[in-house]
């Protein structure tokens, strides 16, 4: 039983704060933006929309819960209409002043969001009990919101209160159109949200829509229905089978987040571009190690060439001599090697190398 | 000549002198709602339209009958609810069993049906004495005015979520009524009512 009434009062406190239908689910917005313009006005719309609100909802907790939802709606406005007329009758004779002044709203009521949403949502799932239990927190706040919103335009607005002058200096007429209403309930939205979050800071606020799926515009999905989405052929599904499309679509982020991500996806991109496996100090010593003895290589390839140059010369310049003394190239091969400083070798192999170009 | 005027003065009053939405009030939570999701926009005006229109020219024909032309308020009310009841029936069977839609496409048929816009545009006609082809501006004048009140707010608020200097306190749908409120009451400004300040 207590832990009955803790889930009420829950619930109610929830209704009257961070769910309120009005401030934080945007339900039911034209009437209170609309009608609530004074005390009197803001008291038929919060008892005609509690009443209505209570017993619809538990006729279609007891009663609508096997009809099909499309019914349902007819349903709901209908009873609305019906349940209307008495309490419209009722209030003509206490106030009519204020009755007729509400104008078309009262009867508009009928179809106000707020009922069908919360029997589709609430009621037509849930027991007896917990959908009267929501019916109340929700219609206390929003009977809450539009006393305060009541109250407030016409303190502001006209002057008064319940009718009564209240001899104020300033009188801001603005207050009682409907933009007046809407930026109130604005303030009111900010004030709720400001005291929920210096209560606890950590938790997320529940808002009416999530903001990411405002990004998308409709602009934008007409385009990518235009130019992507757009497959009279069956060409995309032919080359990509449609469940792996499905898995690729969700694991997508929100538009919003894939913006945020751009930058860093970037900057991964990078190091994959260049397809090198990366390199570490060990390896780019061996490589400088490896290109500085290709050069020495070929400085020494360069050497044997201008040796083999003067040989021929030498040959050139004396071959008479050569024939009658068959040794002097030997000899003269020394000085050049001596001059040189390198290895015999090398001068076997300058002679090697000569020998096979001429 | 003079039934296009009609139609046509009509329709202006109801998008734009006297935007039902935001000048009026009738079916703001929807716009905002929709604002916020606006894929389904498209679909769910044309229903809108539908429904305003003939609910609007079906009610015009039946004030003619001076039973109901003397009724009160709320027997118009029951009238305008029962006239849309209908329509939306006869529609549903139609669209359910002649097109075989979805579901989603009848959900959002409920939606369009019933609401305070809808129901608004015969009131306003029999409290102006609309004739029928001023009825029918009326009705596809707010169904236009449903189109530019939902644009209108949701560029406002993906301006708002993409905006990182609007105070904690503010963020969400504080921030989306402070901007529909301002332009609501550039439309009122259109009305030409004066505030008084």
């Amino acid at each position: 039983m207590r832990e009955g009434f803790k889930t009420f009062f829950r619930s109610l406190s929830a209704g009257l704060t961070m769910q309120n239908p009005v401030l934080f689910e945007a339900i039911g917005l034209a009437p209170v933006a609309a009608m609530a313009v004074s005390l009197k006005s803001a008291i038929i719309l919060a008892v005609v929309s509690c009443v209505e609100l209570l017993f619809i909802e538990l006729f279609a907790c007891l009663a609508l819960k096997r009809v099909k939802s499309h019914f349902r709606v007819l349903l709901y406005a209908v009873l609305g209409v019906l349940l209307n007329i008495p309490v419209f009758l009722l209030f003509e004779r206490i106030a009519p002043n204020e009755t007729q002044n509400a104008g078309i709203f009262v009867p508009l009521l009928a179809v106000n969001s707020l009922i069908v949403l919360h029997c589709e949502r609430f009621a037509v799932k849930n027991t007896l009990a917990a959908t009267a239990a929501d019916a109340v927190s929700a219609g206390v706040g929003y009977a809450a919101v539009s006393l305060l919103v009541g109250v407030l335009r016409e303190v502001l607005g006209s002057g008064t209160l319940y009718s009564r002058d209240l001899g104020l200096p300033v009188q801001l007429p603005g207050f009682l159109y409907p933009f007046g209403g809407l930026l109130l309930l604005g303030f009111l939205a900010a004030a709720v949200q400001a005291c929920a979050r210096s209560r606890k800071p950590d938790e997320p606020v529940e808002q009416a829509f999530d903001m990411r799926e405002v990004s998308e515009s409709h602009v934008g999905s007409l385009r990518s229905l235009l130019h992507t989405e757009f497959d009279p052929y069956g060409e995309a599904d032919a080359a990509q089978p449609p469940q792996a499309d499905k898995e690729k679509r969700e694991k997508r982020p929100p538009r919003a987040d894939r913006t945020k991500r751009k930058k860093p996806a970037k900057k991964a991109q990078k190091p994959a571009r260049s397809a090198k496996p990366p390199e570490d100090a060990g390896e780019r010593a061996l490589r400088r190690a490896a290109r500085a003895a290709q050069a020495d290589y070929a400085a020494e390839f360069d050497e044997i060439l201008s040796e083999l140059d003067r040989y021929r010369e030498t040959y050139e310049k004396a071959p008479s001599e050569t024939a009658a003394e068959p040794d002097a190239p030997e000899t003269a091969a020394e000085p050049g090697a001596q001059a040189t400083g390198d290895a015999p070798e090398a001068a076997d192999g300058s002679k090697e190398k000569g020998g096979d170009e001429a | 000549m003079s039934i296009l005027g009609s139609l046509l003065s009509a329709a202006l009053y109801a998008c734009l002198f006297q935007n039902l939405i935001f000048s009026g009030g009738y079916g703001m939570d929807e716009a905002i709602r929709m604002a916020a999701k606006p894929r389904q926009l498209f679909p769910l005006t044309i229903f809108i339209v539908y429904f305003s229109t003939l609910s609007s020219v079906v009610c015009v024909l039946l004030e003619q009958i001076a039973a109901v032309r003397a009724s009160g308020v709320m027997w118009h009310a029951l009238l305008f609810v029962g006239v849309s009841a209908v329509l939306y029936l006869a529609t549903l069977l139609v669209v359910r069993f002649g097109f075989r839609a979805q579901p989603r496409t009848v959900r959002r048929l409920g939606v369009a049906a019933f609401n305070t816009l809808v129901l608004a545009v015969p009131f306003i006609n029999y409290r102006a004495a609309f004739g029928v082809f001023e009825a029918i501006g009326a009705g596809l004048g707010a169904g236009v005015s449903f189109v530019v009140a939902v644009l209108l707010t949701n560029f406002g608020l993906r301006a708002l979520a993409k905006n990182e200097r609007i105070p904690g306190a503010f963020r969400g749908t504080p921030a989306a009524f402070c901007y529909v409120s301002i332009l609501a009451l550039a439309f009122t400004g259109l009305s030409g009512g004066g505030m008084g300040v």
